[in-house]
């Protein structure tokens, strides 16, 4: 490769990676506690358990659910009715003042799936892992603040790729995964930094650019809600919240029908930002870890029960579906989430081990170490 | 020099060879955990768990 293609190269893998590294730093180490944010919030916070039923035990009626959850949130709306994916014992119910409130200051209600029993009213937002989310996801500052971090993400894969170009002339001479320990620290360094982003590559950039993806969200909400669901709701857009809503326990019926072979995964009540004012949304989900991910929403007429309409989600959306487990790591049992913990801690090696490469091959105010360093960066700059 | 030192330019192939087997079984394993459960999360263990080791195993041999 030519010299000033190289050195342009580093150029860009040295700036995209000094940028970046500091959010990095930030999201890698917020991120590697929420990898376990169950096993954390259940360790840190005592909740009621649901009744440990024999399998085929029918659900309790959903609207009896409903109705012993409400009773300890008289005067409020429910909005969601979201089945728990990791206990199928438990449902929650979202609650908020108003049935069209915005949803982000909601309470959580858990009910016995079965008995139909209250559980407890868990306050997710006294919760650890709720700050270590909002630090991950949007550092506090809403959705500038998720873009934000989607830039430095970008940054990040950037940094990655780049730094796949200036690994070749780096390893024109050593064996894969050399570490010369009897080298100064700079090299020993340097050789970490290479064997760590050669073999977390593909890793890195899956979990970051799907990250990336995540802080589309909100907008991907947006797209679908001025697009298939505008469509869909048709010339019900201008229709008020009815009086009178039907029963709930009789729209998942209807939409299970609809859709056979898929399973409610949660219900979004008229005037929330998933559905019209006039329709329940019913989200049906597949049952692979694959499928379980992918939604199609089937609208009910809450006025009488009668189905609406419902459509396969469109691409955009799916992407982020799909973007979610390939971010979280959740969805191979314990073993993957340990081995995406320590993919994480491999990061934060390769971001320090970057950053203090910076810093080593910067012109020292240090007279005495000049030459060592000198001598060090001839030999581990390509 | 010790040996992991080479006289001659290593080709691209070579310099790119073990990374990108271990890209391969990464993306493997990535897919493979989403696909289904048992067997195909255990293809997610072992494929991502195989850049793990293979730091571990360059990070703890001796001599070099």
């Amino acid at each position: 490769m030519h010299v000033t293609t190289v050195r342009r190269w580093s150029w860009i893998h040295k700036w995209s990676g000094l940028i970046c590294t500091a959010f990095l730093l930030l999201l890698c180490v917020t991120g590697l506690p929420l990898i376990f944010h169950d096993e954390i919030d259940d360790l840190m916070h005592d909740s009621v358990p649901a009744a440990q039923v024999a399998p085929g035990t029918p659900p309790a009626d959903l609207d009896r659910v409903i109705a012993a959850g409400m009773a300890h949130a008289p005067g409020e709306f429910v909005q969601f009715l979201v089945w728990d994916r990791d206990d199928p014992n438990a449902v929650f119910l979202s609650v908020a003042k108003a049935a069209d409130a915005a949803s982000d200051q909601n309470r959580a209600i858990r009910v016995d799936a079965h008995t139909g029993r209250f559980l407890d009213a868990p306050d997710f937002r006294t919760h650890l892992t709720y700050y270590l989310l909002r630090l991950h996801t949007d550092i506090f500052a809403g959705l500038p603040g998720k873009l934000f971090l989607g830039f430095m993400g970008l940054l990040f894969v950037v940094a990655v790729v780049s730094g796949v170009v200036v690994y070749a002339p780096a390893m024109r001479k050593l064996r894969f995964g050399t570490v010369r320990r009897q080298r100064s620290r700079l090299v020993r360094w340097l050789d970490l930094h290479n064997l760590i982003g050669a073999v977390t590559i593909v890793w890195v950039v899956v979990v970051g650019l799907t990250g990336v993806i995540n802080t589309w969200a909100d907008l991907v909400l947006k797209a679908w809600q001025y697009g298939q669901l505008s469509e869909m709701v048709g010339p019900f857009k201008a229709t008020p919240i009815p009086q009178h809503m039907v029963s709930v326990q009789k729209a998942v019926e209807t939409a299970t029908a609809k859709l056979p072979g898929m399973v409610p995964s949660f219900v979004a009540y008229p005037g929330t930002t998933f559905t019209s004012k006039a329709h329940y949304a019913v989200f049906m989900r597949g049952n692979t870890p694959l499928t379980a991910r992918l939604l199609q929403p089937v609208l009910i007429d809450a006025s009488n029960g009668r189905f609406a309409a419902t459509r396969d989600m469109p691409w955009y959306v799916k992407t982020l579906l799909l973007s979610q487990p390939l971010h979280f790591g959740d969805y191979g049992g314990m073993p993957l989430k340990i081995i995406w913990a320590l993919l994480d801690v491999l990061t934060i090696v390769l971001l320090g081990s970057g950053l203090y490469l910076w810093l080593a091959r910067r012109p020292s105010r240090q007279p005495a170490s000049l030459p060592r360093i000198a001598k060090d960066a001839k030999t581990a700059t390509p | 020099m010790t040996d992991h030192h080479i006289r001659k330019r290593l080709p691209l192939s070579r310099i790119f060879a073990i990374p990108t087997a271990l890209g391969v079984a990464s993306a493997v394993g990535l897919v493979g955990a989403l696909v289904g459960d048992g067997w195909w999360d255990a293809s997610g263990w072992i494929g991502l768990g195989l850049p793990l080791m293979v730091t571990a195993w360059c990070l703890w041999r001796r001599g070099t």
